[in-house]
């Protein structure tokens, strides 16, 4: 229990330190939010000065750092000039569509991973290193060029709904469909999520795999002649989950930051997009809270993977 | 300081978390004789060893070698399994020039030299100089270890049970070319081991070590005709019962 | 004289270089059988092979080994499964590293069990190899175990399903002299009370002599000597056993 508030404590250090970084990250930007209005011609520059004073840009930056700070703690998560509103409520919506892309491709690719990681690891020859090929072809393949040739497929053969989220009429929809047409939605951008994601897991669980099964308990357990079925679930997996626990932190760490860009170019619309928009804006307090919440979910992944790692390896749990 | 307290070790104590490892070990050791320092494990031999040799600190207590205390590369510590701590990409001549190189001690021409000098003396061929530590048979590695470990003339020899553990006729070997030098060169050393009859082949003095303490230091014949502590008695049993008959 | 329990014949083993070269010799029911060897000799690679645990593809097999009148070279892998740890079972050399470390040493023994002789308590088990059955042993983790105790965990391991043979891997060389003798009893004891044979294979001729009924003598994959270890010991043959003899000596 210490521990875990010991860790909740530094969490919320690191974010602090990661708050400031960034709003001063953000302050190097040449520009700010008003600076396309200064260029339009037929707005006076008084009259951008005076948008720039009551947004309070003329204060310092710790004055201004120290307002945002206030606002996280209001519960507003600061001010957004471009939607003239809390940034808070604008995220947390945007934050569920991306939380279910993320995480039902992350779900997927791990379901997927673990079988076909421990299928690679018990058939060496020719089928493991077939296997291996495809999987480094996966890899070489940019998440981009993957996004855009799902959706030039998607258009040419009509089979899967191409952007957004749900179809024009879905909220007339009685349940079931509404859920389908969702899940007809969600296939696509998913399915480039898991491709990417795939080849990196299947690796790492072939690797641990080949590791307990050529360790000296395996060969014992065989030596008492425990069958093959059980001697990898019960025997050899328990012992291989070490070094996928930490792999696993490290997928719920980046369940933000991985689906960004899929979103973007494939029209999901969660904190991808936004978080562009706001870039390009200028729109320092969303740029801040994306941000920010990359980072929170980093730090939960890795205390995640440290806890299930407590829970699971009991060299760590318990004392010898 | 005559040659009698080479080595002193005075009330030396550690405790690892609360748990003691040493208690106030005291002992002597002439210089040019062995010691061979016995007991089950566990009972401290390996710290004391560390303490001595610089690896670790004493919570109390002091040691003394040569009226000072020891500085780096004054006593030397082999370790078990120490063919393993050569580099097996390393040739042997830069593997046992090494103490030489760090310490700066003349001309890569004379370490050469010195390091030729000393395969043959441990009984390698001078012209294996350049041979790859991963050519060499483990035996063969393990005389590379102590040809290191007394290329530099440290005046203290330290083997950590680096006989334990290896084939019987290979412990027997190199037994004998440890028993060979520690008498031609007068080296002051100890000898780690839990087996009495081994510690006997190479000591002239026996210390018996029990739960961090010593429990007793005699001479060899000494212990073996007359033991006094219990825990030499026992382990001496063992050892007979172990031996083939006519040891 | 009975049926042996173990008869090998003419057993060939390569790999990229010849392993074993013809070995043959027997093991008696409810005896003791000695293999001295060096490390290099194949002495491990011969009780792999008795069980059938070398890789197929990388190693080629020829002879004859017999349990009990039954051919096991050439088995399948289902049949070779009966066989392991149900007739012929082995107490690897390094205990920390053949106990699986996130399993608990009792579950472990348990499997063991529970792979030919079904679901039954494991606390005589414990008993018959000398470990206390109480709670901290049974709920304990191998790496919360000392060296002896996770040792005698892999022999009850191997005693689990009763078989005839038992085959010890340099059981006694990473102990000190205490340990041994105590290990040395243990077998004794098990001898006596469960009448399994012991193939116990030992660089150490002291060890040898005083457990075995019979001793083999496996140098470079060949058998150059067998015989009752007072025998082989006190008046060897063969040159490799003078010299490993005399080596011995000459270091007293």
């Amino acid at each position: 229990m210490r521990y875990v508030l010991r860790r909740v404590l530094y969490a919320l250090l690191l974010l602090a330190g990661v708050s400031v970084l960034t709003f001063a990250f953000s302050e190097l930007a040449p520009g700010d939010y008003y600076t396309q209005m200064r260029v339009d011609p037929s707005i006076a520059p008084e009259a951008v000065d005076a948008l720039r004073h009551k947004a309070g840009y003329d204060r310092p930056l710790p004055v201004r750092y120290a307002g945002w700070a206030a606002s996280v703690l209001r519960g507003d998560f600061g001010y957004s000039l471009a939607y003239a509103g809390p940034v808070g409520p604008l995220v947390l919506d945007r934050l569920g569509a991306t939380l279910l892309l993320a995480g039902s491709a992350t779900f997927t690719a791990w379901l997927l991973a673990i079988p076909l990681g421990i299928w690679n690891a018990t058939r060496r020859g020719w089928q493991d290193a077939l296997s291996r090929a495809a999987m480094a072809l996966l890899l070489i393949v940019p998440d981009l060029l993957l996004a855009i040739v799902v959706l030039l497929m998607a258009v040419e053969t009509g089979w899967f709904p191409v952007g957004s989220m749900a179809s024009p009429d879905a909220a007339s929809l009685p349940f079931w469909s509404r859920l389908l047409d969702l899940l007809r939605h969600l296939c696509l951008p998913a399915a480039v999520l898991v491709i990417g994601m795939l080849p990196i897991l299947v690796r790492h669980v072939r690797a641990a795999m080949l590791e307990v099964m050529d360790s000296a308990f395996a060969l014992s357990a065989r030596a008492q002649g425990i069958s093959p079925g059980r001697l990898l679930y019960r025997h050899l997996l328990p012992a291989a989950v070490h070094p996928l626990v930490s792999l696993f932190g490290l997928s719920i760490g980046t369940l933000l930051s991985a689906s960004l860009l899929v979103e973007v170019v494939m029209g999901w619309p969660g904190l991808g997009p936004l978080l562009i928009e706001a870039i390009m804006a200028r729109d320092v307090a969303i740029v801040m809270a994306v941000v920010m919440l990359s980072a929170a979910f980093l730090i939960l992944g890795n205390l995640a993977a440290d806890l299930l790692l407590y829970r699971l390896d009991p060299r760590i749990r318990v004392r010898g | 300081m005559g040659a009698e307290g080479y080595l002193r070790v005075e009330g030396l104590s550690k405790a690892f978390g609360g748990r003691p490892a040493l208690r106030s070990v005291s002992f002597a050791l002439a210089r040019g004789k062995a010691l061979g320092l016995v007991g089950p494990s566990g009972s401290g031999k390996s710290t004391l060893a560390r303490c001595i040799a610089g690896f670790e600190r004493a919570d109390t207590g002091a040691v003394l070698l040569d009226a000072a205390p020891p500085v780096t590369g004054d006593a030397q510590l082999i370790f078990q399994e120490a063919a393993a701590s050569l580099n097996p990409l390393f040739t042997a001549g830069k593997i046992v020039a090494e103490p030489l190189v760090l310490r700066r001690l003349g001309t890569p021409a004379a370490h050469r030299k010195r390091a030729a000098d000393w395969l043959e003396t441990v009984g390698i061929p001078r012209a294996a100089i350049d041979k790859r530590a991963l050519a060499f048979s483990g035996g063969e590695r393990q005389r590379l270890a102590i040809a290191r470990a007394l290329i530099a003339e440290p005046k203290l020899l330290i083997l950590d049970e680096s006989l334990s553990g290896l084939d019987i006729v290979l412990q027997a070997q190199i037994t004998r070319l440890l028993r060979d030098l520690q008498h031609r060169l007068k080296l002051t050393c100890i000898l780690i081991t839990h087996d009495l009859f081994l510690a006997r082949r190479i000591a002239h003095e026996i210390a018996v070590m029990e739960a961090g303490e010593i429990v007793e230091h005699a001479s060899a014949e000494e212990l073996f005709a007359a033991p006094r502590h219990s825990r030499t008695s026992e382990l001496l049993a063992a050892s007979r019962a172990l031996a083939l008959e006519g040891a | 004289m009975s049926e042996p329990l173990l008869e090998v014949r003419d057993l060939r083993v390569s790999h990229s270089s010849i392993v074993l070269d013809g070995v043959s010799f027997t093991i008696q029911p409810r005896s003791t059988a000695g293999l001295f060897g060096e490390s290099g000799s194949g002495k491990t690679t011969l009780a792999l092979v008795i069980l059938g645990l070398l890789a197929a593809e990388r190693y080629r097999i020829s002879g004859s080994v017999r349990l009990r009148g039954r051919e096991l070279v050439g088995l399948g892998e289902r049949e070779l499964r009966q066989v392991r740890g149900a007739a012929i079972s082995m107490v690897f050399q390094d205990p920390m590293l053949a106990l699986n470390p996130v399993l608990q040493a009792a579950v472990q023994v348990r499997e063991a069990m529970r792979a030919h002789a079904g679901d039954a308590p494991v606390e005589p088990l414990f008993e018959l190899v000398g470990l206390d059955p109480s709670r901290r042993m049974l709920r304990a983790y191998p790496h919360q175990l000392s060296g002896g105790e996770r040792q005698r965990v892999t022999i009850a391991q191997a005693l689990a399903c009763r078989p005839s043979l038992v085959i010890a891997d340099e059981p006694f060389t990473a102990l000190d002299v205490l340990r041994v003798v105590e290990l040395a009893k243990l077998f004794e004891d098990l001898k006596r009370k469960t009448g399994t044979s012991f193939l116990i294979i030992s660089h150490s001729p002291s060890i040898l002599a005083r457990l075995a009924d019979e001793v083999i003598v496996l140098h470079s994959g060949r058998i150059v000597e067998q015989g009752p270890p007072a025998r082989v010991f006190r008046s060897p043959a063969d040159p490799y056993t003078i010299g490993v003899m005399e080596a011995l000596a000459d270091g007293r």
